[in-house]
């Protein structure tokens, strides 16, 4: 039946004759009814109805797929090539483990663009007051969100990483490794782990900020410029090991890149710290703002 | 006025108690304190700017109050379980991702709170809007964004609608459906506030009125009161000395000014009474002509006055004395 105080009389809402008269916000959370209509569940199966209502995040994310699998096919193959004419223009510390992974750092590119858009479209078109008047607990709101966006970006992180790391050792023909290489596995299972967690730490970040064009110009310089300037700078290369792009490398790469002191895990664990920052910041913007 | 809160309920549906919200050094909403009832169409009425939407938003628990509260139900909001089957709200037209379907926009709304697919399409067929449900919202016009909002404040069958400005942009015939759609909510006893700067439409949809200029309550009152209380009849006195004529209606309690074309305006007292004293001193007219200020009339006026005052240029000179409604 109806939550009982809904079943107002025409006569009126007739709540009950006390008044506690709750001051503010801070109410008791645990008085509240459970949810009969509403609840985490039903808000985290609204989220995905809106991902997969918009053509323009579908688009993004198929176009995600579709592209990072034609670079590992273009790349395997150019590589390969490069390597069986031995024309030099291949590095010479190459190594088939790290150059299958490496399509994970083109992937990335449209999996942020989705993390901030999950969140952006609905302050861009006023759409968040919509989802507020709706799911006005602002905390439920926010980890279905962020729940949709890791449950969508890490089966097809999965995925991509997978069919890019085969094609990729596939095109390389001879040169190529199978999965029983060491690393690949591991790299296959954090490849995802990351690619998932930059979507996260895309979609804190955007919350923080609101704005689609800041969002992606700030996430764009901090993943992908801040590390190459560093290393210009003498004394930031030692810290730039600890950006989140840098800690990656680290979760996937066995080769000369690899870096012993972090490691593959203590890479990913970094990645996490950034994400978890990321998402506390969306958060306390996300709070109590104003919409 | 605030009629409303000598006896009875503890509790109202929607209870606006000392609301306050600034926007930097701009106070949007100032002290307001009004109570809106079921079983009637309650129209909140002001000039643009005069902190409806804000009053809404609040309402809507989207921001936070300075000081005082807004209540739905006795309780903020935030803390209704349940919002969408108890509370409707509509805040501004195109609140859409626009390249979803009118459908789909719906439908991730009744996820929310399960809300089944068939009231999706019942609500689509309600307001109109099946036949381009599947298109993206994007393209609608403003009359159909509209409908769209409406729509998704009836989704959860609620009983309390918020709607702000509803009427913008519908054509005539969205007018008339939505006017008898309101009134036949209230009538089946459910509250709806719906907020406008037109006291045309207001006069023929509202039961009862909550004016409001500059974010302060400037009257709340059954239409019936609105009218008898503000809707002061004028009359009109074109004759031969009207300077004479106006200081001796002054002496006798009315208010009397001259208007540029040099016709006499007296209000608070009829025009036969007006006749007399003309006759009696022997002052000849052309024409005198009684009639009566319309709402609109009454609700510039009111509104105007409160700009007025907030601008510090002192008493308005129109009403007069003895007729301040406020």
């Amino acid at each position: 039946m109806a939550s009982s105080e809904t079943a107002a009389t025409p006569s009126g809402p007739a709540r009950g004759p006390d008044s506690p008269a709750a001051s503010g916000g801070a109410a008791p959370a645990a008085v509240l009814a459970p949810a009969r209509g509403g609840g985490t569940a039903a808000a985290i199966r609204a989220e995905w109805t809106k991902v997969r209502t918009l053509r323009s995040t579908l688009a993004l994310l198929v176009g995600t797929f579709l592209a990072s699998i034609g670079l590992a096919l273009l790349s395997g193959v150019s590589v390969g090539n490069a390597l069986a004419a031995d024309n030099g223009r291949v590095r010479p510390d190459f190594h088939p483990v790290d150059s299958g992974f490496n399509i994970v750092w083109y992937t990335q590119l449209g999996l942020v663009a989705f993390g901030v858009l999950l969140i952006s479209g609905e302050f861009g078109s006023g759409m968040i007051r919509v989802s507020l008047a709706a799911v006005p607990r602002r905390a439920r709101l926010y980890l279905a969100k962020a729940g949709v966006c890791a449950a969508v970006t890490l089966p097809l992180a999965a995925l991509t990483v997978v069919l890019s790391f085969l094609i990729d050792q596939a095109g390389l023909g001879e040169y190529g490794v199978g999965v029983d290489e060491p690393g690949v596995l591991r790299g296959m299972l954090l490849g995802a782990v990351y690619l998932t967690l930059i979507a996260l730490l895309a979609f804190g970040m955007a919350t923080a900020v609101r704005s689609t064009a800041v969002a992606l110009g700030a996430l764009y310089v901090f993943l992908f410029a801040l590390s190459p300037l560093s290393q210009a700078v003498p004394g930031l290369k030692e810290a730039a090991r600890y950006l989140p792009d840098k800690a990656g490398i680290q979760a996937l790469k066995v080769g000369a890149d690899a870096d012993p002191a972090l490691g593959p895990w203590g890479g990913i664990l970094v990645v996490a710290g950034w994400t978890a920052l990321a998402l506390l910041a969306g958060w306390f913007a996300f709070r109590r703002r104003e919409v | 006025m605030c009629a409303g809160r000598a006896r009875g309920h503890a509790r109202y549906v929607i209870e606006v108690q000392h609301l306050t919200k600034s926007y930097g050094p701009a106070r949007a909403v100032d002290d307001l304190s009004f109570v809106v009832r079921p079983g009637k169409v309650t129209g909140f009425l002001g000039p643009n700017g005069a902190g409806k939407s804000t009053t809404l938003r609040l309402l809507l628990g989207l921001g936070e109050p300075d000081a005082g509260r807004a209540l739905l139900f006795g309780k903020p909001y935030r803390e209704l379980s349940d919002p969408l089957l108890r509370v409707g709200g509509l805040l501004e037209a195109g609140s859409t991702q626009r390249t979803r379907s009118a459908y789909h926009h719906l439908l991730w709304l009744a996820h929310t709170h399960r809300i089944p697919r068939s009231r999706v399409r019942e609500v689509l067929e309600m307001v109109g809007l099946s036949d381009v449900a599947r298109r993206a919202s994007g393209g609608f016009s403003l009359g159909m964004s509209q409908r769209l909002g409406i729509a998704a404040a009836l989704l959860g069958d609620p009983d309390v609608l918020l709607l702000d400005e509803p009427v913008n942009g519908l054509d005539p015939e969205g007018v008339h459906w939505l006017r008898n759609l309101l009134k036949e909510r209230a009538a089946a006893g459910h509250t709806v506030l719906l907020s406008s700067h037109l006291m045309n439409e207001m006069a023929v949809t509202a039961d009862h009125l909550v004016v409001i200029g500059r974010g302060r309550l400037l009257s709340d009152s059954s239409l019936a009161d609105f009218t008898a209380e503000h809707c002061r009849s004028v009359v009109r006195v074109r004759g031969h000395e009207p300077e004479r004529l106006g200081a001796l209606l002054r002496e006798s309690g009315a208010a009397a000014e001259i208007e540029p074309d040099g016709t006499l305006r007296v209000t608070g007292m009829e025009s036969r009474e007006v006749a007399k004293l003309a006759r009696a001193h022997d002052i000849g007219f052309d024409e005198l002509a009684g009639e009566s200020t319309s709402l609109e009339e009454a609700f510039l006026e009111m509104t105007a006055r409160d700009t007025q005052f907030t601008a510090g240029s002192g008493v308005g000179s129109r009403g007069g004395a003895g007729h301040g409604v406020l």
